[in-house]
């Protein structure tokens, strides 16, 4: 038994190994408390979540799991998202967007994807600026503005373009490929000056 | 969809599983109160949800333990696996027949008393303070955001939970409107809580105008339609980090308030003016908003106000 747990614990360490090189932040594993059974605590993990689940059910008398409300005290009903105020919708803009077209004309897209977090160590990935792209974002904003007094009614980006971005962007952005801008350009977080805790907005990627 | 009441429970058919366009909706047949569902999915990987999921629910979780007056309930929290690569979280919410924007479409002509605005600002601010005091910056603060009861109370929602909608806006096609967008947001610089005191700004001018101050259709567009109320900020005021330079907008002067709010009093233009402030670090705070002139209880402040006087006799009298 004790050779399987050290045949284990050798096998982790070379599956440790990428992460940090992705630089997921999870650093050096050290096994302080001696070997684990994955397996076990993985079984114990998923029975655990089962029992917090099946409370959850009870409680509320609703199968979160499938969505579909069970008797019990409270009465649930579904209702037309158009009749509740629309944060409670899925979708959060989808109901803005019948009710007010105007809002899609040039629509900000996952702009707050990106979007800083209260956390400080994170915000020197949004300071990584975008040179060529934000170059060309500054010059284009530059012309609809130059005497255009009104509003600059057609769109000057063909739709679909925009919805690239929403699409490509994002998980992009989210997951691990942000990190490897911070570990290129390191030198770039100088950006974060200010006394106070303050937030980066995005570097717009496209436009 | 048949409607019927059986007992305790109501029957609901052919709904799917994260159906669009539907939302579940609770009476607790205890207390009598609702309660809502929403929705999100979460990305996971393989070490399950990620760490800024569960640290944003921890710390919504414990905002609910100050049970503030002014903020949406937040009921619950629970998770369910859907795939290996995504976790439904269904958060169970008070709920709250309406939003401000639905509200205020609903204001007859000549428009919201000024007793009721000063009653709904008080509140609004209050709920941002509390948010504020905990390190929460709401950043999408718009009337769809703020729930009103029927009672008039005011509830701030759809806070705190940028990281997990976010992922979920990686999977939808959202549009975010930049009606409320604070300029250095517009501009891509460095921002804190002052974000949210601009979006308060525009609201509050929304409640007089019951229509939105600035729809600006893009970020340049709604810079524009900023600067031509507050003026073209000085070269010292603009951000040095940003990449749109000062030198884009043509230059123009600060207008009356009044030319873009023409129901509001002196006092509350002047209310207005400190929360519509270029410049983040001169923006009132929404502590110092709440001591604001406009906020005391003077009669005479809101006499000034000619078609409000009827509504200051009728306080007069309570005194």
């Amino acid at each position: 038994m004790a050779a399987f747990h050290i045949a284990l614990q050798e096998e982790m360490i070379p599956a440790a190994l990428p992460r940090v090189s992705a630089g997921t932040g999870r650093g050096a594993c050290r096994n302080l408390f001696g070997p684990i059974d994955h397996d076990e605590l993985r079984s114990e993990l998923k029975r655990q979540l089962k029992e917090i689940q099946a409370s959850d059910c009870q409680r509320w008398n609703f199968d979160f799991e499938s969505g579909t409300p069970l008797k019990g005290i409270f009465c649930w009903e579904s209702v037309e998202s158009k009749d509740v105020p629309t944060f409670y919708s899925q979708n959060r803009s989808s109901a803005a967007n019948t009710t007010t077209p105007s809002r899609q004309q040039q629509p900000l897209l996952v702009s707050r994807q990106p979007e800083p977090r209260e956390e400080a160590p994170l915000d020197t990935v949004r300071n990584v600026p975008n040179p060529p792209c934000a170059k060309e974002n500054a010059e284009k904003t530059i012309k609809r503005c130059q005497g255009v007094k009104g509003p600059a009614k057609a769109s000057a980006i063909p739709s679909t373009q925009h919805r690239k971005r929403e699409i490509t962007t994002p998980i992009t952005d989210y997951f691990p490929k942000r990190k490897k801008i911070l570990g290129a350009k390191p030198d770039a977080t100088k950006g974060a000056h200010l006394l106070c805790p303050l937030e980066q907005t995005p570097r717009k990627k496209i436009r | 969809m048949a409607k019927e009441m059986k007992g305790q429970y109501e029957p609901v058919a052919e709904i799917g599983v994260g159906a669009y366009g539907t939302v579940y909706k609770a009476r607790d047949l205890q207390s009598g109160k609702f309660v809502a569902l929403k929705n999100v999915r979460v990305q996971t990987n393989e070490n399950g949800l990620p760490l800024s999921t569960v640290r944003e629910v921890a710390l919504l979780k414990r905002l609910e333990h100050f049970d503030h007056p002014n903020i949406v309930k937040l009921m619950d929290v629970c998770a369910s696996a859907r795939t290996d690569r995504e976790t439904k979280v269904t958060l169970v919410f008070e709920h709250v027949d309406q939003d401000l924007k639905t509200y205020l479409s609903k204001v007859p002509p000549p428009g919201l008393p000024l007793e009721t605005i000063k009653d709904l600002m008080k509140q609004f601010l209050r709920g941002l303070e509390f948010l504020h005091l905990n390190c929460i910056v709401h950043r999408d603060l718009k009337p769809e955001n703020i729930l009103v009861t029927s009672g008039g109370q005011v509830k701030l929602a759809d806070f705190g939970l940028a990281r997990i909608y976010s992922c979920q806006m990686a999977l939808t096609p959202v549009v975010v409107t930049l009606w409320y967008r604070a300029p250095e947001v517009l501009l891509q610089s460095t921002y804190a809580t002052p974000v949210d005191m601009w979006s308060v700004g525009c609201i509050f001018a929304e409640m007089f105008k019951r229509k939105p101050l600035f729809c600006g259709n893009s970020e340049a567009d709604q810079l524009c339609k900023i600067f031509d109320m507050i003026g073209l900020p000085s070269e010292e005021e603009w951000p040095a980090d940003v990449t749109l330079p000062r030198s884009a907008f043509s230059p123009r002067t600060q207008q009356p308030v009044e030319k873009f709010v023409p129901e509001i009093d002196a006092i509350g233009a002047n209310l207005l003016l400190a929360m519509l402030t270029f410049s983040p670090q001169k923006r009132i705070s929404a502590s110092d908003a709440l001591l604001h002139p406009f906020f005391a209880e003077d009669p005479q402040a809101c006499a000034k106000q000619e078609h409000f006087t009827h509504i200051c006799t009728a306080t007069d009298k309570v005194k």
